[in-house]
């Protein structure tokens, strides 16, 4: 019972930290809010996950876990790589404005 | 008889074992060669410090993409620079072609001239290699409509013209097929030259992965939206 208390906190503080925190997406800040939402639910009866599942058209609660896991998983490595590239981007555009400015300093 | 208004960029990463002899040769013909030290973690950039060139250096390790971009930025600044040469620091290309590259640029009127390995020099190429280039190439030529025989081939001369019309973005090898991509999109006119290669065993271990063309052509297809 004390872990349930203590997933149902983590939850509810997912919920806080998605709406509160600066996101760079509306995406990332949706999916957070989302899914901790969908996190209390299930924890509180897996009646009310298998009756959103219906409501969706998925069979049941266990193939929602499953399709909201593998959607996560994926989006999450499409999204870091991005992220990745992004970032690496920045830091080449750097680095070489500092290369060319070292060299007319050193002229 | 020197070339003074042609410079030759290197981009050098971890090179110390062939750097030297290769900087000491293009300076038997060329006055003004640009060693770009791509973040090198070994001797490569103390052995440069005491030839008589002009070095520009990375503080991090980002690729002969970016290397070569930081080279062109640099002789984009330069008043009577006429063209630029790109040489792999890895001792595969000649002096004598990039000698004949550099003679050829200045009266062309192309604005970049690439270098082949094909048909002439492709005898020196690895089979699996070969296969591998000829399909790049075709592939290349399929999607940006740029008809060439070796598409990823280091050694390039390019008029002073033209880079300022480059704007790499891609850091490793994959900047060969951004550069492709923006000659047709820029309508730059290109030719080719035979250029021979010397593959030795640290060449082959410095360069690319023959894996490398599958990015290569992944890259080829994400660039041409």
């Amino acid at each position: 019972m004390i872990v349930k208390y203590l997933f149902l906190t983590i939850f509810v503080l997912l919920f806080f930290y998605g709406l509160l925190r600066p996101f760079s997406s509306i995406f990332a800040r949706l999916f957070l809010v989302v899914g901790s939402m969908f996190g209390f639910i299930s924890l509180l009866s897996a009646e009310y996950v298998n009756s959103i599942a219906l409501f969706i058209g998925v069979e049941n609660a266990t193939l929602l876990y499953l399709y909201f896991g593998l959607v996560t998983i994926f989006l999450t490595i499409i999204i870091t790589l991005n992220r990745f590239d992004e970032v690496n981007s920045r830091i080449t555009k750097l680095t070489r404005k500092i290369t060319i400015l070292e060299s007319k300093i050193n002229k | 008889m020197k070339f003074k208004d042609i410079y030759v960029i290197v981009p050098a990463f971890n090179e110390q074992n062939v750097i030297k002899d290769i900087i000491n040769n293009l300076l038997k013909n060329f006055s003004n060669v640009i060693v770009i030290n791509d973040g090198s973690n070994d001797k490569t950039l103390e052995i440069i410090n005491d030839l008589d060139i002009k070095i520009l250096s990375h503080e991090i390790n980002l690729g002969v993409g970016a290397a070569v971009q930081t080279g062109f930025d640099y002789v984009s600044d330069i008043p009577d620079a006429k063209a630029v040469i790109t040489f792999d620091a890895d001792g595969q290309h000649l002096v004598d072609d990039a000698v004949a590259m550099a003679k050829e640029i200045l009266i062309c009127d192309e604005g970049i001239i690439f270098g082949t390995r094909f048909p002439k020099h492709s005898k020196n190429i690895p089979k699996v290699k070969r296969i591998v280039l000829k399909l790049i190439a075709k592939i290349t030529d399929l999607v940006t409509g740029v008809t060439l025989s070796d598409a990823h081939n280091g050694l390039k001369a390019y008029k002073v013209s033209t880079i300022k019309e480059l704007e790499l973005q891609f850091s490793s090898y994959s900047y060969e097929s951004e550069l492709i991509t923006q000659v047709a999109k820029k309508k730059i006119d290109y030719k080719e030259m035979s250029t021979d290669i010397k593959y030795t065993s640290y060449s082959i271990k410095k360069g690319q992965k023959l894996l490398n063309g599958l990015l290569i052509i992944e890259d080829l297809l994400k660039l041409w939206k």
